[in-house]
């Protein structure tokens, strides 16, 4: 009877987690990129300063946007072990490790963005800089919170590197979707440590690389897993 | 049950995947591995947070370390890169150290783990940290509404706060190190006196809950890091753990052996 519901459920089970999944590029595009691309002049740190306070609400649901993608992120990789634990469970801890670290590092690091408003809502002791000088902290903040997400990047990376293996050796997913997500872990890493390491190269190869993590979860959504194969595998593991 | 058992798949002896897959998940074979990860991370972390900083830092001279800094902007970045590479290690066998010691207490494996983990995130906190003096200081900087030592200041600032929070993954660090000493205590596949040293090594780090009193009596806490982190470490590599015993303890615990 139990084998019964999850075989029933278990389609339905992983197009639930593919959508999940893909409700988290909405929430981060909009904390990661929109909310910036609205309030953020590049090397003008008194009109950043103005618009963050005249727009609090927005850099507040920019913060909070991110927090929940890491909410969301938690929720993805957790359940993900549960699917391609069968696979080899090393790997899949191996994975589930990387996405605590990577989300412990994500959580940390909206601490640079929460400073930003400490600042400009000024306490009393804050009036000995002036304000040009409080301004100009802001980008440095915000540079801060950019450094904080390549170093995040670098541990979602290899969470995405172990992902993409168990896929790929799994014969209930396509092996071409393992490999997508393999080579958006080497874009990440390719890029973040170019960044840290020769400020000047500005490699950008997230747009080429980054495929395969919006392939994944549109394929558990749309396609689903291969239940028979899924369980052969859950049985020879168990 | 039985079912179950009937349908796991027994590797046919002689059958050179079998044989290869054994191999490389022998518990000896993880052990150095673990071995190898300890000694990576220990050394591109101590080349990061130790030689580099070491030689940039003038702690009292805000201005000698701002230079220093931008006179060794490429030596500077590959000690940052080092620490978040020593990260990475880290995590790799907090992970198998974990494995490892689960036929001895699953439980306390599984608490090591956790409190390595959250030490883990700590040290890319650092890293953070570490980085700042190049936004405070390199091309494009934001902020030249301060004077040159203003920025020399808040450049030290940051490095200070890049020791505290050090200090702070010391203290995860300590604990970790009492629990895996426990471990290794009553563990049948390492020697006995391993542990103890370690977790007596453990304790040492977690004085740094009174930084003013750790940095007192610093040179015992290196002299107990020296004598049971090294050879735990170089154990590891030589001699990997005691394969049989291992798998005495993991099946007795009703541990699986992958």
């Amino acid at each position: 009877m139990t084998t019964r519901t999850a075989q029933t459920s278990l389609p339905i089970r992983a197009r639930v987690l593919g959508l999940v999944y893909l409700m988290a590029f909405p929430i981060d595009l909009f904390g990661f990129l929109y909310v910036p691309s609205r309030l953020v002049v590049p090397g003008d740190a008194a009109t950043t300063a103005s618009n963050i306070i005249a727009s609090e609400t927005l850099f507040r649901l920019g913060i909070v946007s991110i927090l929940l993608g890491q909410i969301v992120g938690l929720l993805v990789v957790l359940a993900l072990y549960k699917v391609l634990k069968g696979v080899n469970n090393n790997i899949a801890v191996l994975m589930v490790i990387f996405g605590l670290v990577s989300v412990s590092i994500g959580v940390v690091n909206e601490f640079s963005q929460f400073a930003i408003l400490l600042l400009l809502h000024g306490p009393d002791n804050l009036t000995v800089f002036s304000a040009a000088q409080l301004n100009s902290l802001v980008p440095l903040l915000l540079n801060l919170h950019n450094l904080g997400i390549r170093i995040d990047e670098v541990f979602n990376g290899l969470e995405l590197f172990f992902m993409g293996y168990l896929v790929f050796k799994s014969g209930f997913l396509p092996r071409i979707v393992g490999v997508a997500l393999v080579i958006a872990c080497f874009g990440y890493l390719i890029q973040d440590f170019s960044a840290f390491l020769f400020p000047n190269l500005a490699v950008n190869v997230i747009l080429l690389t980054g495929w395969g993590e919006l392939i994944f979860p549109l394929w558990l959504l749309v396609r689903g897993i291969n239940v028979e194969r899924w369980e052969k595998r859950a049985l020879a593991a168990a | 049950m039985e079912a179950q058992a009937k349908t796991r798949i027994e590797p046919s002896i002689g059958d050179p995947k079998a044989i290869q897959q054994t191999v490389e998940s022998s518990p000896r074979y993880k052990a150095r591995i673990a071995g190898v990860f300890e000694f990576l991370e220990g050394t591109v972390f101590t080349f990061g947070q130790v030689v580099i900083l070491g030689k940039i830092v003038v702690s009292s001279d805000a201005a000698a370390t701002a230079h220093n800094i931008l006179a060794n902007e490429t030596l500077y970045r590959l000690g940052f890169a080092a620490t978040v590479v020593g990260v990475i290690c880290h995590i790799v066998w907090v992970f198998l150290f974990f494995d490892l010691f689960k036929p001895v207490s699953r439980n306390i494996s599984i608490l090591a783990a956790f409190v390595m983990l959250v030490g883990c995130a700590v040290q890319a906190v650092t890293s953070l940290l570490y980085f700042a003096p190049l936004l405070i200081l390199g091309e494009g900087s934001s902020l030249s509404a301060f004077t040159a030592e203003q920025s020399q200041a808040l450049t030290l600032f940051f490095l200070k706060l890049n020791g505290e929070a050090f200090d702070l993954y010391l203290i995860f660090f300590g604990f970790w190190c009492v629990l895996t000493g426990y471990l290794i205590f009553r563990s049948a596949f390492l020697p006995r006196i391993l542990g103890v040293l370690l977790a007596i090594d453990g304790l040492g780090w977690m004085i740094f809950l009174s930084p003013p009193l750790a940095i007192a009596l610093f040179p015992f806490i290196a002299i107990a890091s020296g004598v049971s982190e090294l050879p735990l470490m170089v154990w590891l590599l030589v001699r990997g753990v005691n394969a049989q015993r291992w798998s005495e303890q993991a099946s007795e615990a009703g541990v699986r052996a992958y």
